[in-house]
């Protein structure tokens, strides 16, 4: 079971050699409750990835602190255990493969963490089949001969069998077809049911984290702009546009339909929209 | 020491002057220099050690990322001088059963050594104010002549130029990496050398695999933009020196001369 990870007034800059730096996230404090499902949104280059790998501890704050339940994490053997803790899906993961089987691929960070035998069998299988891949049939496969999508299961198998409390994916549905997006998204819940663990997810596109996330952050020019849930974000409570983000069309066009007085239960679900727009076309119809 | 950590030959964008400086007048300076190297020793090596510091000094580029970029060489610089120091015969100065250190050999190591130091340096400061693209464009300018000589110039700074554009991808791709395999346990920082060895593999496999895609989808991407190697291609931007560039790798070249001077 996860506990709550807090920032607080954290800063970080990549140093651009001599005395320059450039700064990517600032002041930015926020807490991730247990169980929380969290989507970081923010346009490209606004330091929603930085801030993933500083969830993570795998980059170190320049300023501010960092708390994982009622511990700061400060210092190296801190650090390192709190990294035992959090998993990090990086962008692309397919791009860090390199085991000659998926098996061993899998298996490389339990390894890391002195997991043998059978519990390191357990968390291999476990992890494959959270993400739905068959070892009977991938095993012994080279993960370079997967499918792209089996290849982003495959990584994402590889983190799970950490079996993180924090879990943090940065882009994880980009280049992803619809049965590897839903795949991707179903294996996620699981997790999220089975071990109780917080989530976040980083994205510039809310479309594919919308039904997942239970909060939104914001993320613009480095800084935390507003966290709010998805009834927030249809009710207009941040200016997307302002942020270098939009609602997904069905989203717009939830939220049209809202600020014309028609109730939407659930604004993915295409059933529901259009049972609110036969409604919204009866009462321009009364109206008439 | 973190791949992270390594510096040398890395590009930094911040303006100083002598980033201004034309590429082909820099690396006439820095061969012309690296001949004074091998013809100085004693008193005229370290007044050069000194004049170059503070050139970079004035210049103002970060002389402690420049010094950094020794860690990456340390090992040569070290077996340099332990085998002038034991293997040069002169006076025996120190004796233990096969291994003997004599004058000489102290002075060649620190001669030898220090050379390798200052060579280091003079490489850094031009790679860290000269931008890769630049200096492919100098050296082809500088290589042209060749051509005559049915040498195929452009084939060959097209491919210097294309390598030396992928370094900080490279680099980047091999940072991402670094973190991405610590994210699932590796060592990488670890003080243990040999725990660090061992992770190493999961870096480089999955480096080559994507420069090597990158590198098979450049071709096809370069193809299909009508590269023709060979063909008179023009620049979007000439190299041109300027005056005040021209005097200032003169006094330079002058200043190699005189050193040479010191009693």
């Amino acid at each position: 079971m996860a506990l709550r990870l807090r920032l607080e007034d954290v800063s970080f800059s990549y140093p651009l050699g001599g005395r320059e730096e450039a700064p990517a996230i600032s002041g930015v404090s926020m807490s991730i409750e247990p169980g929380d499902i969290l989507c970081l949104a923010g346009a490209n280059g606004s330091g929603k990835s930085t801030l993933a790998q500083v969830c993570t501890g795998l980059l170190s704050p320049a300023s501010g602190a960092l708390y994982y339940g009622d511990r700061r994490i400060q210092g190296r053997s801190s650090l390192l255990q709190f990294r035992r803790s959090a998993g990090l899906l990086f962008q692309n993961p397919e791009d860090q493969l390199f085991a000659d089987t998926v098996e061993k691929d899998i298996a490389f960070g339990p390894r890391n963490h002195g997991l043998r035998g059978e519990e390191l069998a357990r968390r291999v299988r476990d992890a494959a089949a959270l993400v739905g891949l068959s070892l009977d049939d991938l095993a012994s496969r080279s993960p370079f001969s997967l499918s792209g999508g089996e290849q982003r299961r495959a990584a994402l198998a590889g983190v799970l069998a950490l079996e993180p409390e924090v879990l943090v994916l940065d882009e994880p549905f980009i280049g992803l077809d619809y049965e590897g997006r839903t795949g991707l998204a179903e294996a996620l819940m699981r997790y999220h049911d089975e071990r109780g663990a917080s989530i976040v997810i980083v994205t510039h596109d809310l479309s594919y984290a919308w039904s997942l996330a239970t909060r939104f952050g914001l993320i613009s020019e480095g800084r935390l702009e507003n966290v709010m849930t998805s009834d927030g974000m249809l009710a207009g409570d941040a200016d997307l546009a302002s942020l270098g983000m939009q609602l997904p069309q069905w989203g717009a066009l939830a939220r049209e339909l809202m600020r014309a007085g028609i109730a939407v239960d659930d604004p993915a679900d295409p059933r529901s929209l259009a049972g609110a727009m036969a409604k919204r076309k009866e009462a321009a119809g009364a109206g008439d | 020491m973190p791949a992270t950590e390594i510096t040398i030959g890395q590009y930094i964008p911040t303006p100083t002057l002598l980033h201004r400086v034309d590429p082909r007048l820099k690396f006439g300076a820095v061969v012309i220099a690296t001949v004074f190297i091998f013809i100085y020793s004693g008193w005229p090596l370290l007044a050069f050690a000194g004049f170059l510091l503070a050139l970079l000094a004035v210049c103002r580029l970060p002389l402690l990322r420049l010094l950094k970029a020794l860690r990456a060489v340390w090992v040569i610089v070290f077996i340099t001088f332990l085998l002038q120091l034991f293997l040069t015969p002169g006076e025996v100065l120190w004796h233990w059963g096969f291994l003997s250190i004599t004058d000489t050999g102290l002075a060649n190591g620190l001669l030898f050594s220090g050379r390798v130091v200052i060579l280091v340096i003079l490489l850094s400061a031009l790679a860290m104010t000269t931008a890769p693209l630049k200096l492919a464009d100098g050296l082809e300018s500088m290589l042209r002549p060749l051509a005559r000589l049915r040498v195929p110039v452009a084939h060959i700074t097209t491919v210097l130029s294309i390598t030396l554009m992928f370094i900080p991808g490279i680099l980047d791709q091999s940072h991402k990496l670094v973190r991405a395999q610590m994210a699932r346990g590796a060592d990488l920082e670890s003080a243990n050398l040999w725990r660090r060895v061992k992770s190493v593999l999961p870096v480089l496999v999955p480096l080559f695999v994507k420069v090597f895609h990158d590198a098979d989808e450049l071709a096809v991407a370069m193809d299909a933009r009508a590269y023709g190697g060979g063909m008179r291609r023009t620049r979007l931007y000439p190299l041109k020196i300027h005056v005040g560039e021209a005097v200032l790798t003169a006094l330079f070249v002058a200043a190699c001369v005189g050193i040479l001077f010191i009693p």
